[in-house]
């Protein structure tokens, strides 16, 4: 009960000289302030890259192909559809889906009319890898692949521009042969992967169907999903170490790499880091001066209030409450600036973004825990600072202090 | 109510020692009222000290109702002085931030007394001084004989054994002086115990007795007749 009457009389105090609280708060405040721009700013611009890359390529993907041989200016190894089966089964635990693709411009013909295409020869399992979408058919499926089958799925503008009728399920279109059109994507489908990536222009046709014709010669990319998102780098090391069992090394060095973006978030991980253990240092040195500052203005309070201290000993004040009322007062003086200094955060993180808006628009984030620690913080340099001049009021002689002029 | 023997009380040590107080025994009795008389330096400030266990005497023994309180912690002194002690100053020592209500309010956060508690308290002993309508007011709203009423109230809101005024009237004009010693005198009438420090001869003549000091020593005891008060002359 005690306590809630000392909060009281420590907001009747603080607010009572409003001029002095702010100026001896401007520490606080300024330092609180830029700490919290720097951090909601980074938060921000974290958010934003996250957002952009997730956009770009999904975080847990991986891609496997063979390394550069510099001197045969040639890859190491390719990868044939023999290792995506294998693969399947080798790595099953820690991989969630594989596909693979062969990926090329061609021309489409159909009764005279042309369309270039971006050709992807692939797996029955692109449909589910992709999330795709059809206005009409379906996909190919594993029949078609095992029998070399020459069909064909259309993306949307193509099927339009050579089928205006929108009869295009069942003809026979020509590519480097004959190819029965057994699907249309959705209009204007984009892959939830790869929001970014347009499939209007694509047409989809079974790996082997391609291969039969061109070989394997051209660059096989595999892509698989990594069943989990935090264990990517494990999953890496278990494809790597699975294709090397298969292909053996190249003087102790295997055939193999494999890509991930989250190998560049790491980065962003390490400059983030260092730019916290920055802050924190520059945030000690601010809070240190402060606290400095508050302890100053509690002994001056406390010279001032020395009538009050004789006056509420007489009355029956303890050691203790008098301790505890100078403390609760020097926690929420520090409080008070602290959250002052989170405003000014963010009203400084927005005003430096809305600078930097013909750059790159980044949102203010603000991070939950950096507002939690920054008012704990401020509480801990109230409590620290404040013993002192606390513990000199509660140790004052009631008499002298009653006479105190 | 207060019993005190041989109080003696000596600030500092060996050449420079001061005796303020040299065995001053008296006694108080439940409902009286004592006037300490004395000039400066004569020790009745430090006996209003001891007596309001702000201050322990260096010998001898002070019971108040009952208990020795001579040689107690710190800690305990405080506990007597908020439940059994009610103090009015010269100066009324209000806190200028606070209302009138809040000021009486404070000796009762220390006892630990709930607020709603507390506010009808306060409001309750405001208004049997005659302030029931100026509870709301900061102490620079009030003149001199209201501030001083507030601290009559404060002083009373625990429930003190005893009252201890010093120099109640030191600080007012004549009206304020005649009002605060008619509450003075009203509270004596319902039972409370008081012992008021003053050097006007006048106003000390509104207690049952005066304790006359000098040097550290009571030099004489006055009895006043029954209805003393008003215009005693001076001798």
């Amino acid at each position: 009960m005690k306590w809630i009457e000392y909060i009281r009389l420590a907001f009747t105090e603080i607010l009572h000289n409003k001029m002095r609280t702010f100026l001896t708060l401007l520490g606080i405040i300024i330092g609180i302030g830029a700490v919290m721009i720097i951090i909601f700013v980074v938060h921000g611009a974290e958010v934003f890259i996250m957002t952009e890359l997730d956009n770009l390529v999904p975080l847990d993907l991986i891609e496997v192909a063979g390394r550069w041989d510099y001197d045969r200016q040639d890859l190491m190894a390719r990868e044939t559809l023999e290792d995506i089966y294998y693969l399947q089964e080798k790595v099953k635990k820690d991989i969630r889906s594989i596909t693979a693709m062969y990926q090329t411009d061609l021309e489409l013909i159909y009764q005279g009319k042309n369309y270039d295409a971006d050709i992807i020869a692939t797996l029955p399992s692109y449909q589910n890898f992709y999330k795709m979408s059809f206005s009409e058919g379906h996909f190919f499926t594993d029949l078609d692949l095992e029998n070399q089958n020459p069909v064909v799925v259309l993306g949307y503008d193509i099927a339009r521009n050579l089928f205006p009728q929108g009869d295009a399920l069942g003809k026979k279109i020509n590519i480097y042969g004959p190819y029965t059109v057994i699907g249309v994507l959705a209009e204007d489908y984009h892959s939830p992967l790869f929001p970014e990536e347009n499939n209007d222009n694509r047409a989809f046709i079974p790996l082997t169907a391609y291969e039969r014709y061109f070989g394997v010669k051209n660059y096989f990319s595999v892509m698989i999903r990594a069943a989990d998102m935090d264990n990517i780098l494990a999953a890496e090391a278990k494809i790597i170490e699975a294709l090397d069992e298969k292909y053996g090394l190249v003087e102790g060095e295997s055939r193999f790499q494999t890509y991930n973006i989250s190998e560049g978030l790491n980065q962003i991980t390490i400059v983030k880091i260092v730019l916290m253990v920055l802050l924190s240092g520059v945030a000690s040195i601010t809070l240190l001066v402060a606290g400095i500052g508050i302890m100053n203005i509690m002994l001056v309070i406390i010279t001032e209030r020395t009538r009050e201290i004789g006056l509420r000993k007489a009355l029956g004040a303890s050691r203790k409450d008098i301790l505890a009322q100078f403390i609760i007062e020097s926690i929420f003086l520090c409080l008070l600036g602290g959250l002052l200094g989170i405003g000014l955060g963010y009203i400084g993180s927005k005003l430096v973004l809305a600078y930097a808006r013909d750059f790159i628009n980044i949102e203010v984030a603000v991070p939950f825990w950096s507002v939690l620690l920054s008012l704990g913080f401020t509480c801990g340099v109230g409590l620290f600072f404040g013993i002192y001049p606390a513990a000199r009021a509660a140790k004052l002689d009631p008499i002298e202090a009653l006479q105190y002029e | 109510m207060i019993k005190v023997e041989k109080l003696t009380k000596i600030y500092g040590k060996g050449e420079i020692a001061v005796r303020a107080l040299h065995e001053v025994s008296f006694s108080v009795k439940a409902g009286d009222f004592v006037a300490i008389m004395g000039p400066s330096g004569s020790g009745k400030s430090t006996l209003m000290n001891i007596l309001g266990c702000l201050d322990t005497p260096s010998s001898g023994t002070y019971i108040l109702n009952g208990t020795d309180v001579s040689n107690m912690t710190d800690k305990e002194l405080a506990r007597i002085r908020n439940r059994k002690i009610g103090f009015i100053f010269q100066t009324f020592n209000l806190l200028p931030r606070l209302n009138a209500l809040k000021n009486v309010e404070q000796p009762m956060i220390y006892r630990g007394v709930r607020k709603k508690q507390r506010e009808e308290i306060a409001a309750r002993v405001l208004a049997e001084v005659g302030l029931a309508d100026r509870m709301h007011h900061r102490p620079n709203e009030l003149s001199g004989g209201q501030r001083q009423r507030v601290a009559i109230a404060r002083a009373l809101v625990n429930e003190p054994d005893i009252v201890l005024a010093d120099e109640p009237t030191g600080n007012l004009d004549s009206k304020s002086e005649q009002d605060i010693l008619n509450i003075l005198k009203g509270l004596n009438r319902k039972g409370i115990t008081l012992v008021m420090v003053t050097h006007d001869y006048n106003v000390a003549c509104h207690a049952n007795r005066i304790l006359h000091f000098m040097d550290g020593e009571i030099v004489r005891e006055e009895i006043l007749p029954e209805d003393g008060g008003g215009s005693i002359e001076m001798d």
